[in-house]
């Protein structure tokens, strides 16, 4: 075998056959793949909606004592919201998402960091003030959360209403979380658990909406178009309308047809 | 015509087929790995066997088969389309995994915890949210799967017996939420084994109560993948 040198990259001859030249070869045919997943924003949305009601809830007032973090709270919400929910983010570039796979990812580091944070604590490596305590370094998580959440829920104008309140609210709640913790002000840190809480059960709402929409191949909660201003169209907002025909081979194994 | 940075454009608007592309059922390593963290971890929690000090020997594999296993079978539920699969498996499998780091942090003397039978919220907190997401799933396997239906209701129903009886420590309730979390892992067996079988044998072995019978397409003579199996 004897190489010969073309132009741009080194190109080989085989048995002592000339190497075409690739300047004058046909463009190859190329194909798009569009391959069917199920929906990822399904998990990414429930790891949220649990850790964000857990933490709020805590941050409320509603359960536990104000002293500081339970230390067995970090835990769930570092794999769930995190680790699982950054899983859905990553599989939603799969999926096409733009909004799923930059906002599940994002809050997904979130919550893997902020476990990280309180595992410290806990091992006390680090202590963590109370609430009414500045932490500005704390703080500023919140001002990319806030502007990027937020950005999210103007491209989720388009998409439905449940999605685009998660994010409204969750994007805002994290600019007042932003705010009181700068200022240690337990008051605007309680103004922002309040939108989380808002936002998480939209998270679990539009996760849910989405998952029973592919399970059962019908409308089961209403999407909340706007229509003309959404893509779907405003039957999605009618509870047995259908809004999709998925490709499947019926007798395939899984991946070929929905599974269960 | 050309592309954005100015270069002549030589390919037109290629054409797109979908690629529907067969897997092994991941729901199969979800309800083992699911049923076996909720048999273990659900059966000592409230049932009371062995003492406090035995879940530093099972976290581990708590961590690893009933965490780790079900992450994985809910990521490859994604390539299955089994929307179901995903979400059930990808929330408990971060549930074990979190209730796994707490005992290890408990077993490396970094926390304490409650002992079994008392008041512990936080704990209590996480199994309110299970139960609802269970049982939204649990709806959800009910257009296609009735098996995954039962299994999944009656771990959202032991998800919310547990809840309630953390949060207000009550070893009566912790009972309840124990036996069901025990129903739970032997309909979760049940499925995984049938969903297995089934496939394997080409026939119904146990029965699951669907419609419909499969007929994989593959290539006999072909590598792992073309065909089926190994």
């Amino acid at each position: 075998m004897s190489q010969i040198q073309g132009r741009g990259p080194v190109s080989a001859a085989y048995e002592g056959r000339p190497a075409p030249d690739e300047a004058a070869l046909e463009t190859p045919p190329a194909r798009i793949y569009l391959t069917p997943i199920a929906p990822p924003v399904t998990l990414g949305l429930f790891g949220f909606f649990a850790s964000t009601m857990v933490v709020s809830t805590w941050l409320l007032g509603w359960w536990g004592t104000p002293k500081g973090s339970p230390p067995t709270m970090f835990e769930v919400a570092a794999m769930f919201g995190g680790v699982a929910q950054f899983a859905a983010g990553l599989w939603s570039f799969r999926a096409r998402d733009y909004i799923g796979s930059a906002l599940l990812t994002m809050w997904g580091t979130y919550w893997m960091a902020w476990g990280f944070l309180q595992a410290l604590a806990a091992a006390k490596v680090i202590a963590i003030p109370p609430l009414s305590t500045p932490q500005q370094g704390f703080a500023v998580w919140f001002i990319p959360l806030a502007l990027f959440t937020s950005w999210g829920a103007v491209a989720a104008v388009r998409e439905n209403f449940p999605l685009w309140t998660v994010l409204a609210t969750v994007g805002s709640g994290s600019a007042f979380v932003c705010a009181g913790f700068w200022m240690g002000s337990p008051g605007w840190i309680k103004v922002g658990a309040w939108l989380f809480v808002f936002g998480a059960c939209f998270a679990w709402y539009t996760g849910a909406m989405v998952l029973l929409e592919y399970s059962w191949g019908r409308v089961i909660l209403p999407f909340g178009v706007i229509p003309g201003l959404m893509k779907l169209p405003a039957a999605a907002n009618v509870p047995g309308a259908r809004l999709s025909a998925s490709v499947e081979y019926a007798l395939g194994q899984p991946g070929a047809r929905h599974a269960p | 015509m050309e592309s954005a940075i100015g270069h002549p454009v030589r390919l037109g608007r290629p054409e797109a087929r979908i690629f529907l592309q067969p897997v092994a059922a991941p729901a199969v390593l979800g309800y083992f790995a699911l049923g076996s963290g909720l048999i273990i971890y659900g059966s000592w929690f409230a049932l009371g066997w062995g003492t406090e000090k035995d879940a530093s020997s099972f976290f581990p594999f708590l961590i690893l088969f009933a965490g780790v296993g079900q992450l994985a079978a809910a990521l490859w539920g994604y390539r299955a389309r089994a929307a179901v699969a995903a979400a059930l498996h990808g929330s408990w499998g971060a549930m074990f995994l979190g209730i796994g780091l707490i005992y290890l942090l408990v077993t490396t003397h970094t926390i304490t915890v409650p002992q079994r039978g008392a008041e512990w919220q936080s704990l209590g907190q996480w199994f309110i949210y299970l139960s609802v997401i269970s049982l939204t799933t649990a709806f959800a396997a009910l257009a296609r799967s009735p098996v995954g239906f039962l299994a999944q209701a009656v771990l959202g129903a032991g998800a919310g017996c547990a809840a309630g009886a953390l949060l207000t420590g009550s070893p009566g309730w912790e009972r309840i939420a124990s036996w069901l979390f025990v129903a739970a892992a032997v309909f979760s067996f049940y499925a995984g084994a049938a969903l297995m079988l089934d496939a394997v044998y080409g026939k119904v072995v146990l029965p699951l109560l669907r419609r419909g019978q499969a007929e994989p397409i593959e290539y006999e003579r072909g590598d792992p993948g073309v065909k089926v199996g190994q």
